[in-house]
């Protein structure tokens, strides 16, 4: 099963992307794990596209494509935004003290902990990013 | 995400049920602050039917304890937002960042509700 879909990096975008993602759960036979993991992945990583990798005023495509093919969910997203690779992100404030504590970073995180594989790749030549992330079928996870 | 509302004497009880994404979440943070401006800084959130939580809806949550805690409704006592009933895939992203620490958290709605 293989599905896919291209949106503009903007709200009406993002509500494109999780009515895909209700599309795909009904679709493909995931794993609880795997079902969550490609709601989360698709909307912090579209979140983090629209608020960072471009700029509000030319918000450029999203494309997203997901399988299942080797048992694994498979989830490739694509854009053309500034270069970033989630890898370098900061690790966010999991400090204890709710006084001092901030949010930012909370959702990449997540992204991060929750896959077993996440792959960046930036051509410099197309300027296309691509984000593969990886989440096993939990049989299949040691 | 649909959120239902009880009203106790001293505590308001808010069921979450379904998917807080980005686009319910502010949903969530709407109810919150019409209980605050009513004065009602004393919530306990029932999360036994959440199926999903991203960080939109963790910044709803830090945010609305941050400001319930800074009321200081009589002398001894504070207001709080507290959670009931941590579905297992929830309590996974509490404990991933931190959340479990942050938040009074209860099995039982009632003992959340009664510990205020």
């Amino acid at each position: 099963m293989f599905l896919s879909i291209e949106v503009v990096a903007n709200q009406a975008g993002l509500a494109q992307l999780l009515r895909f993602v209700d599309e795909a759960e009904q679709r493909m036979a995931l794993g609880e794990e795997q079902a969550y993991i490609l709601r989360l992945a698709i909307e912090e990583i579209a979140t983090n596209l629209m608020k960072y990798g471009y700029t509000t005023n030319a918000p450029g495509p999203i494309q997203v494509a997901c399988d299942t093919a080797t048992g694994a969910l498979r989830i490739v997203i694509r854009d053309q935004g500034k270069p970033f690779d989630p890898h370098t992100a900061p690790p966010p404030d999991l400090s204890t003290s709710l006084e001092r504590r901030r949010v930012g970073g909370l959702g990449l995180f997540l992204v991060r902990e929750l896959t077993d594989e996440l792959v960046y790749r930036h051509d410099a030549i197309s300027g296309w990013n691509e984000l593969t992330l990886i989440k096993r079928a939990e049989h299949e996870r040691g | 995400m649909d959120v239902s509302h009880k009203k106790f004497n001293r505590v308001d009880l808010l069921t979450l049920e379904g998917r807080m994404d980005a686009a319910s979440a502010p949903q969530l943070k709407q109810h919150i602050d019409a209980l605050f401006e009513q004065g009602r800084y004393r919530i306990v959130l029932d999360l036994a039917k959440l199926d999903y939580i991203a960080s939109p809806g963790l910044r709803v949550l830090i945010e609305a304890r941050k400001r319930a805690r800074d009321r200081k409704l009589t002398d001894i006592e504070g207001g709080d937002v507290r959670i009931a009933n941590l579905p297992p895939r929830i309590k996974e992203v509490f404990d991933l960042t931190g959340f479990t620490s942050l938040f009074e958290i209860y099995n039982d709605t009632l003992d959340a509700v009664g510990s205020f």
